[in-house]
């Protein structure tokens, strides 16, 4: 029953990414810290989704035809399909939290630098 | 497309014998899983990978207050708005020349999403998607084995052939067993899901048999504009809430 991990870390990863973006946007300068920290969390936890996910798959190695088609090797996208939709959302999130995550770091780097 | 072709299972004459079960294992080469008997007399269990036909034993309470089975050799459904095709996410699950709903082996990823959104208990083709490796298709251009006289079915309760053709033999023999007296007999299969390519003979509600009944079995994209909405009303009540909770903080520094 290793999938429900998924949910907990998955949820982890969302949640971080939720709050970090509403202190980051709307906070000051005392919420920064916080801001920093959930962006740090939200990568690494984020990583480990996909691999559950895949392994939870009938054929693990096959995790790619959710989003390209493996006859026409064309896109794979079926808005009214939840797990279509979701395929494609822990892709777009992941690019999201990554960039997130490396202006975090760099921004802890030039402050530990600085002090 | 070539020829819509379709089951016609009438669970009148069916006998509980489960030789339509034995007949697809053998001829479709399922090894199958070890029997293990409930709370009944049913020791298949579900429509999976392995049992492409299901006997169902449904106990119902006789007038005199006795105890007797509707029985029904349930099967994948093929329905014309397929659950099942509808949210698969890798495109595996396609409708072949005859008509039928077909998961392609090589391109299946054993998600299981089609499984959950079938209303129709425990649709064979539906679970057959968790184990590729096993799928095949059960009603292409041969007559099924399940439905042949000594093979599959001894009191000829299962038939094959094209859809309109087992159209007219289902309506014929609803026609028979109403003219016998038999007010409660009823087709299954016309409207459920855009049409199955399975028709059933009931002599009980669906619900009864665990089927949906008409009202119930339409697609699980009913579900999408209320759930979708859900989640941007919950976006935005949390938006809402944010600023909020910081209106005082008046933006960075």
């Amino acid at each position: 029953m290793y999938i429900v991990w998924y949910f907990f870390l998955g949820g982890i990863a969302g949640g971080a990414y939720a709050l970090g973006a509403i202190l980051r946007l709307m906070g000051d300068q005392r919420d920064a810290p916080v801001s920093r920290l959930a962006f740090l969390l939200t990568l690494p936890v984020l990583a480990i989704c996909p691999i559950l996910l895949t392994l939870d798959l009938g054929r693990p190695l096959r995790f790619w035809h959710m989003l390209i088609d493996s006859r026409t090797f064309g896109l794979n996208f079926k808005y009214w399909s939840p797990m279509s939709v979701g395929a494609w959302v822990l892709i777009i999130f992941s690019l999201f939290a990554f960039v997130s995550f490396l202006e975090a770091w760099g921004s802890l780097r030039g402050r530990g630098l600085r002090s | 497309m070539a020829r819509t072709v379709g089951f016609f299972t009438d669970t009148t004459l069916c006998i509980g014998c489960k030789a339509c079960e034995v007949a697809c294992k053998e001829w479709n080469q399922l090894p199958g899983h070890a029997p293990a008997f409930g709370d009944g007399y049913d020791n298949t269990g579900r429509l999976d990978e392995q049992n492409w036909r299901y006997v169902q034993f449904h106990e119902r309470t006789t007038a005199k207050g006795g105890v007797a089975w509707n029985m029904m050799s349930d099967v994948c459904k093929h329905c014309a708005m397929a659950s099942c095709m509808e949210v698969c996410p890798t495109n595996a699950i396609i409708r072949t020349e005859f008509d039928t709903v077909y998961i392609q082996p090589s391109v299946c990823n054993g998600c299981r999403d089609c499984i959950a959104p079938v209303r129709i208990t425990s649709s064979a083709s539906t679970r057959r998607a968790a184990w590729p490796q096993s799928a095949r298709s059960a009603t292409t251009a041969c007559r099924p084995t399940c439905c042949r006289l000594r093979q599959g079915v001894p009191t000829e309760s299962i038939k094959f052939g094209d859809l309109s053709t087992m159209r007219e033999v289902a309506g014929a023999r609803l026609n028979q067993l109403r003219g016998q007296g038999m007010s409660e007999a009823r087709l299954y299969g016309d409207k459920e899901y855009g049409g199955l390519h399975a028709l059933f003979l009931l002599t009980d509600a669906p619900e009864a048999y665990g089927l949906p009944n008409a009202e119930n079995a339409v697609l699980p994209s009913r579900n999408n504009v209320r759930s979708y909405l859900g989640s941007l009303v919950t976006a935005a009540i949390g938006i809402v809430g944010a600023v909020f909770a910081f209106r005082e903080r008046g933006g960075k520094e």
